[in-house]
């Protein structure tokens, strides 16, 4: 196995309540793979996103992301850690409504280290959307939307890009769009977290973890394959 | 990056920016008007009381007044005070006190140039007119009472020298309310041509005849004050005109002459002192008195038109505050997507709150030039309804309008700040 990206050990994230929305899960995941973490809604999918963010923080257990434990910083190192290493792709996509599409690409570079425009557009093309730089999201299709999110999570070149449901509010033709920036991602060797109930975008993923009460019930490997039946791409997983 | 952010925020939440930045501009406003009417008042009334006359007087220094039982007092020599206070700009009056009879009453009788009189006394109430001629005279009201002095009622002056009396035509008496109304007041170059000067007079005693250690300059005000109010001189019609002795065998509450200047010093209380410690300096030997009636009510009306002032402007300070605050928490809860995903693309804590404070300070500053120039044109209007006179931007109402709203978005800011502080960017980009 390629050296971890991330090392969950014994990790718990318990709600007031007694809740646990993660309990007590052991994961790893190598540099470079590509993860699909499946399972029915309030499985703990978002939550243990979050938790390998940093945005989240567990009431038991360790988080480890590229060796760094996260329960050793406080929230503002987090955050500076998150924006060096970290790439996160959202459901409801999360762009800043006043700003354009190009800048909301630069609104990741401003607080990653320095503005740069020209770099900005040329991410946007990396996604297509060139032509749709100066629109503001409300002008941009929900697949639109998704790519500049998209867009705004690589400007940085993260090495682990988490995603939460990435095709989740797309129509089919632009969920293909974002499976094939995912699929080149994943080809130029970044980390990929993804977060999904799609079983065809789950079985391009080379492991799918399956969850269920905020427990991994099943860990099974793909062959990866985008073209066959996501059901004879899954070796050992249950459908 | 930054202040793009910060401008389309802005314009983002037309609603919530538009309470604030009115919240803000009324606080400016106020501070600005308060401020420049503050300042215009003090500065406008301080002009209005120093039209109305003197506002200080220089007697002869006590060391100089005092002078032993048999020693004459030395003539004092105002020329280099008067050169001193003309580089000043001080307008003045000098009025010389001479004891005077009339009718055998002893009466304080003071000489002075009209004109400058005139300037200096602008606040007495006339009846009749102010001399014009050099036999005219002007009388106080209570000598008037007690001489029973009509208008045009010529009198006679008799010195205490020996010199040929002189004839005087009453052509006004007035009320001061103060001790001017127990004297009469000739012009000073009739008076000075009957007394011919200090050394005519018989050389006395200066000190005051029942209270030891009063020295001259208070002497002579002392001095009308018991002409018009001691039963023995009052009742005194057989008063000798040799100095040195009463009827009674007491002695006489005479003087040389004796002389102070009126002053009209520009400025307030503070120039005054100021002046008085120049003298000082110089080693003159004259004390500046303010005429405390009219400064310590100045200073009164201006210290409580200030402490209004001030406490107004900390009201509406408070209220602008609480206003903003709320307007800003309820941005902070408005935004509260916008802000997770901040954090969640690496924004510190930090940087949030800078983005917050960078937003109220904008607004600040667009409210404080707004409520600048709408509390200068108010103020504008206050001060032409009540002094009839125009006001000029003033620097420190725009430092008072900037300090006051800037600080406002600033605590403002900083509670929004605390506030996104506390948001769960998780739960909130869940969308719980």
């Amino acid at each position: 196995m390629n050296p971890s990206a991330v090392q969950l050990e014994s990790v718990t994230r318990a709600y007031p309540g007694g809740v646990r929305a993660v309990d007590g899960i052991d994961l790893t995941i190598g540099l470079g793979e590509w993860i699909a973490l499946m399972g029915p809604s309030g499985s703990g999918k978002t939550t243990l996103l979050n938790l390998l963010d940093g945005l989240d923080r567990p009431t038991d257990g360790r988080v480890h992301v590229m060796g760094q434990d996260l329960s050793q910083l406080d929230v503002d190192e987090v955050a500076t850690f998150r924006r060096e290493n970290i790439g996160l792709i959202f459901q409801q996509f999360h762009l800043v409504s006043y700003l354009t599409a190009v800048e909301n690409v630069m609104l990741a570079q401003y607080y990653h280290s320095m503005v740069d425009k020209q770099e900005a557009l040329h991410a946007l093309v990396r996604v297509q959307l060139a032509d749709r730089a100066d629109h503001l999201p409300s002008q941009l299709s929900g697949g639109e939307q998704q790519r500049v999110c998209i867009a705004r999570a690589l400007i940085n070149d993260p090495k682990i890009i988490l995603a939460d449901e990435p095709t989740g509010n797309l129509d089919e033709s632009n969920a293909d769009r974002v499976v094939d920036i995912f699929q080149r991602l994943h080809r130029e060797g970044r980390t990929l977290v993804v977060a999904t109930h799609d079983p065809d975008l789950g079985g391009l993923a080379q492991r799918i973890v399956r969850l269920r009460h905020g427990q991994i019930v099943e860990e099974c490997c793909s062959d990866g394959s985008a073209s066959a039946p996501h059901a004879a791409r899954l070796a050992g997983c249950s459908r | 990056m930054l202040g793009r952010m910060v401008a389309k925020a802005i314009l983002k939440n037309p609603g919530v920016s538009l309470w604030t930045l009115a919240a803000l501009t009324t606080c400016a406003t106020l501070a600005a008007l308060f401020a420049t009417t503050a300042m215009e008042v003090q500065q406008k009334m301080s002009g209005e009381l120093r039209q109305l006359g003197a506002n200080a007087v220089a007697y002869p220094a006590p060391a100089s007044a005092t002078l032993p039982q048999t020693t004459p007092a030395p003539p004092m020599d105002w020329s280099a005070i008067e050169e001193l206070l003309h580089a000043r700009d001080v307008k003045t009056a000098r009025v010389t006190l001479h004891v005077g009879l009339v009718e055998g009453r002893p009466v304080a009788v003071a000489a002075c140039n009209p004109q400058s009189l005139t300037a200096m006394t602008d606040y007495w109430s006339v009846t009749g007119r102010r001399p014009n001629g050099s036999n005219e005279l002007l009388a106080g009201r209570r000598v008037a009472t007690m001489l029973g002095l009509s208008l045009n009622q010529r009198i006679s002056i008799q010195w205490l020298n020996g010199e040929s009396p002189g004839q005087y035509r009453v052509v006004g008496i007035f009320e001061s309310g103060d001790e001017d109304e127990d004297r009469l007041f000739v012009p000073q170059v009739l008076a000075t041509g009957a007394a011919v000067g200090p050394a005519r007079f018989a050389q006395v005693p200066v000190t005051h005849p029942q209270v030891p250690g009063v020295t001259a300059g208070r002497y002579a005000n002392c001095l009308s004050c018991h002409a018009a109010t001691d039963p023995k001189i009052r009742n005194g019609a057989s008063m000798p005109l040799s100095p040195g002795s009463t009827d009674a065998g007491s002695p006489l509450p005479t003087t040389s002459d004796f002389s102070y200047i009126l002053m009209s010093i520009p400025g307030d209380v503070s120039a005054i002192r100021a002046l008085d410690q120049a003298i000082n300096d110089l080693e003159l030997p004259v004390q500046i008195t303010p005429l405390q009636q009219v400064l310590h009510g100045e200073e009164h009306v201006l210290t409580k038109i200030n402490l209004l002032a001030g406490l107004a402007l900390v009201a509406v300070a408070v209220l602008t505050a609480l206003g903003v605050c709320a307007a800003v928490l309820a941005r902070v809860v408005q935004r509260r997507k916008e802000l997770a995903l901040l954090q969640s693309l690496g924004a510190t804590r930090r940087a949030v709150g800078v983005l917050l404070l960078l937003e109220n300070t904008a607004m600040g500053l667009v409210a404080t030039i707004a409520g600048f120039i709408l509390g200068t044109a108010l103020a504008q209007g206050v001060v032409r309804q009540v002094f009839h006179a125009n006001v000029q931007p003033r620097v420190g109402a725009l430092a008072a309008a900037a300090g006051v709203t800037l600080g406002v978005c600033l605590l403002a800011g900083w509670l929004g700040a605390r506030r996104a502080a506390q948001l769960q960017p998780a739960a909130i980009l869940r969308g719980d």
